[in-house]
Order: C-alpha cells, then sequence, then structure tokens
C-alpha cells in the first residue's frame, strides 16, 4: 500500500501523471507563487548608476558652454569698460588742455622746447659748433632771456598745439596729466641731447671732409 | 656599479650645469657689449666748470616723449623714427670760463671705456685752434649697437653716448631743424 502510494506521488512527481498526493497539492499551491513568472527584467541598483553615468559627457558639454558663455561675457564687460575709461582719459585730457592754454607754461620747459626761438637759432648758427648756445640755452643770459620770453607767446602757442593734437584727433596715445608734462619735458631734453649730438657729429665730419679736401688738393699734382 | 638610472641622473645635473654656466657666461658677454659710457671720472671737474649740462635720457623716457611728437610735421615724425631705435642718450658737457682748468689726464677714464672691446673709432679730428672730435662705432653682426662722441677743446669738453641702432645719415640730417645750426656738410648725393 505504502509503495503503491509512493508510486503514484513518484508518477505525479516524475511527469504530473496519476493521482497527486494532497500535500503535494498543498504544497504545489502554496510554492506556486515562487514559480516562474514572465515580466520585465527588472534591472539592480548598480546598473541604475551605470545608466545615470552616460549622462557625464552631456554635463561636461553643458558646463563648457556655460564657461564659454561666462567667459564671453567677462570680456565683453571688460572691453565695454576699456572704452568707457578711454572715453574718460579723452575728456581729461581736453580738459587738462583748456586749463593749460591759460596756464603759465614752466620757464626751463620753453626754455628748453624744440624750435627755441628764431635768436636762439641765430645764435646757435654764430658759434663753430653751436654747444656755447646750447648751453647757454640751458641758462638763459638776460639779453637772451628777453627774447625768450618776447617769443614765449608763439612758442606757447606752438606747444600747446602739439599738446592739444592728441587730444582733438585721437591719433597719439592718451596720456595723463602728468604723463604728458613728463613727456613734454622728455621731448625738451630729448631735442637738445639730439641738438647736441648732431651738432658735434656734423662738427667731426665736416674737418673731416675738410681735411679729406685739403690732401685731395695736396696730392693733385700726383693724381695730374 | 652604477643603475642605469643614477647614471642618468648624474648626467642630466651635469647637462644642467653646463647649460647654466653656458647662460651665465653669455649673459656677462652680454654685459660686457653694453655701449653705455661712464663719465664719473669727470665728475671731479664739475665744481671747476662754469657752465655743466647732463643729460641722460634712458628708453622709457623716450618711449614717453616719442609720444608727444607730432606724426603730421615732417621733422617731429624724423626725429621719432630716428628715435624709435635708440635705447638711450646721454650727453654730459663742461665749459670752463678759462684754459687749462682740466688736463688730458682727465679724460683718461672716458678713453679707456672707448679703447675697450667693440669700439671702433670712425672720426678723429685733432686741432690746434679749434676742438679735438673723436668719434666711435661700436657695431655687433652689422648692427650698430651705440655712438659715442668725444669732444674737447681748451674750453670744453663734450660726450655724447648713444645707445642703439643709431642711423648716422639721420642724426646729420637733423641739423638745420629744431634750432639745430646747420655748419654746412656736404652730404653724399644719392644715387636713383
Amino acid at each position: 500500500m505504502k509503495n503503491e502510494l509512493k508510486n503514484v506521488a513518484a508518477d505525479y512527481l516524475w511527469d504530473q501523471t496519476g493521482e497527486p498526493d494532497p500535500e503535494l497539492k498543498e504544497l504545489e499551491r502554496v510554492m506556486g507563487s515562487l514559480g516562474y513568472q514572465p515580466r520585465p527584467l527588472a534591472l539592480p541598483a548598480s546598473c541604475e548608476n551605470q545608466a545615470a553615468r552616460n549622462f557625464r559627457p552631456l554635463l561636461a558639454i553643458a558646463a563648457t558652454i556655460v564657461l564659454a558663455v561666462g567667459a564671453a561675457a567677462l570680456w565683453l564687460e571688460f572691453k565695454r569698460e576699456s572704452a568707457q575709461v578711454a572715453k574718460t582719459d579723452a575728456k581729461t585730457a581736453a580738459s587738462v588742455d583748456s586749463d593749460r592754454a591759460a596756464a603759465t607754461i614752466p620757464d626751463d620747459v620753453l626754455g628748453d622746447a624744440p624750435g627755441a626761438g628764431a635768436s636762439d637759432v641765430r645764435d646757435d648758427r654764430d658759434d663753430r659748433d653751436g654747444l656755447t648756445g646750447l648751453i647757454h640755452d640751458n641758462h638763459p643770459k638776460p639779453g637772451r632771456l628777453i627774447a625768450a620770453r618776447r617769443n614765449r607767446s608763439s612758442q606757447a602757442g606752438r606747444v600747446e598745439a602739439t599738446q592739444r593734437e592728441p587730444a582733438a584727433g585721437l591719433t597719439a596715445p592718451l596720456l595723463a596729466a602728468s604723463e604728458l608734462r613728463a613727456a613734454e619735458a622728455g621731448k625738451a631734453q630729448l631735442m637738445q641731447a639730439l641738438r647736441v649730438a648732431s651738432a658735434k657729429f656734423n662738427v667731426a665730419l665736416r674737418k673731416a671732409q675738410g681735411a679729406n679736401n685739403r690732401n685731395l688738393i695736396h696730392n693733385q699734382h700726383k693724381i695730374g | 656599479m652604477k643603475s642605469l638610472s643614477q647614471i642618468s641622473i648624474s648626467s642630466f645635473c651635469k647637462l644642467a650645469a653646463l647649460a647654466t654656466f653656458v647662460v651665465i657666461a653669455t649673459g656677462a658677454s652680454a654685459s660686457a657689449q653694453t655701449a653705455r659710457i661712464q663719465t664719473s671720472s669727470l665728475d671731479h671737474l664739475s665744481s671747476k666748470a662754469a657752465e655743466s649740462v647732463d643729460l641722460d635720457l634712458d628708453e622709457s623716457l623716450m618711449r614717453l616723449a616719442s609720444k608727444v611728437f607730432s606724426s603730421k610735421d615732417p621733422d617731429e615724425a624724423r626725429v621719432k623714427q630716428l628715435v624709435s631705435t635708440l635705447k638711450g642718450i646721454h650727453v654730459r658737457i663742461l665749459e670752463f670760463e678759462k684754459e687749462g682748468e682740466y688736463v688730458a689726464a682727465d679724460l683718461e677714464g672716458i678713453r679707456s671705456q672707448l679703447r675697450g672691446t667693440g669700439w671702433t673709432k670712425i672720426v678723429n679730428v685733432r686741432s690746434k685752434k679749434e676742438s679735438n672730435v673723436d668719434v666711435y662705432l661700436m657695431t655687433s653682426g652689422g648692427q650698430v649697437l651705440g655712438l659715442a662722441m668725444l669732444a674737447a677743446d681748451a674750453k670744453e669738453i663734450a660726450v655724447v653716448n648713444i645707445l642703439g641702432n643709431i642711423d648716422l645719415e639721420k642724426l646729420s640730417e637733423l641739423e638745420g631743424h629744431f634750432g639745430i645750426p646747420d655748419v654746412g656738410i656736404d652730404k653724399p648725393r644719392r644715387r636713383n
């Protein structure tokens, strides 16, 4: 009897034929919910993270675009500020020029200014090498001082014209008032230095040429 | 026996030391080649001089000054162009009331510098009645590095030192402009 039951149960377990055992039926019912049921694959959490990682290149591209836009905005802002500063400097230079037109030019600047008057030029021409006049230009003597002061109005006009030119035409680099003053003084010094250099160099050349000519005359009989 | 890495590090250190030495030596050579003339040997004569002129223009001051030169005025444009290649101009003039206030030995400090490496005397004028003028040029690789002029007569000493690539023709052409006296130099005619 027991063997029979075993066989029945075994057949049922083997190929679900024969009479099933009630216990087996009960077990089958209880555990049936755990059997295979076709449904979509549920991915684990780690796989979901990997999927999220695919957005990183997009995020990098977005960040790059944001940075580029930010940099462009900064550059535009800097450019706008530079333009404003340039406008302010132009206004300042124009106001400084107008103030200077009424102000007195320092004696040292006028005395050293390029083209320092017709009398100075005449005196320089009288000198053999132009140096005596140049030294005197630095320390004008009373007679020359009067002549220099007589020419001051025209010189002042010339100097002011030079100073106004950049502000009016905006062709020269814009300078602050203090820089402009330093530049004018530097220009005067530079011109005086070039005067000396040119005068000395030409004196040397003139004498060298004179010596060559004398040699040419002396040697003419040899040349024939 | 040294390992390969030890040999490499040792060789690298030697190479680095050699490179440092070469750089230092090159820098020293370049500084030795400067065209600046020191005129401090004339300082003791300043108290004897009736008139004294000292002009020291460095590159930055010349750049600043050249900003106020007008490009519309041909004379100023010429000067601006001449100055654009210069790195400095130094002028020292001492004028004495009487003859014999200085002796030839006082100029030896200047002359000894001009006898140094790199300087070539291009003009040498000796005159008993007028001033003696020496013009020196420093060149390197076909480029002018500087010009020095020493003019001395019985009552006057003048030292002119121009640093940079000076165009001598343009310097000479300044005569007759900006109050620079025209002493009548016969300029060579340009062939077209």
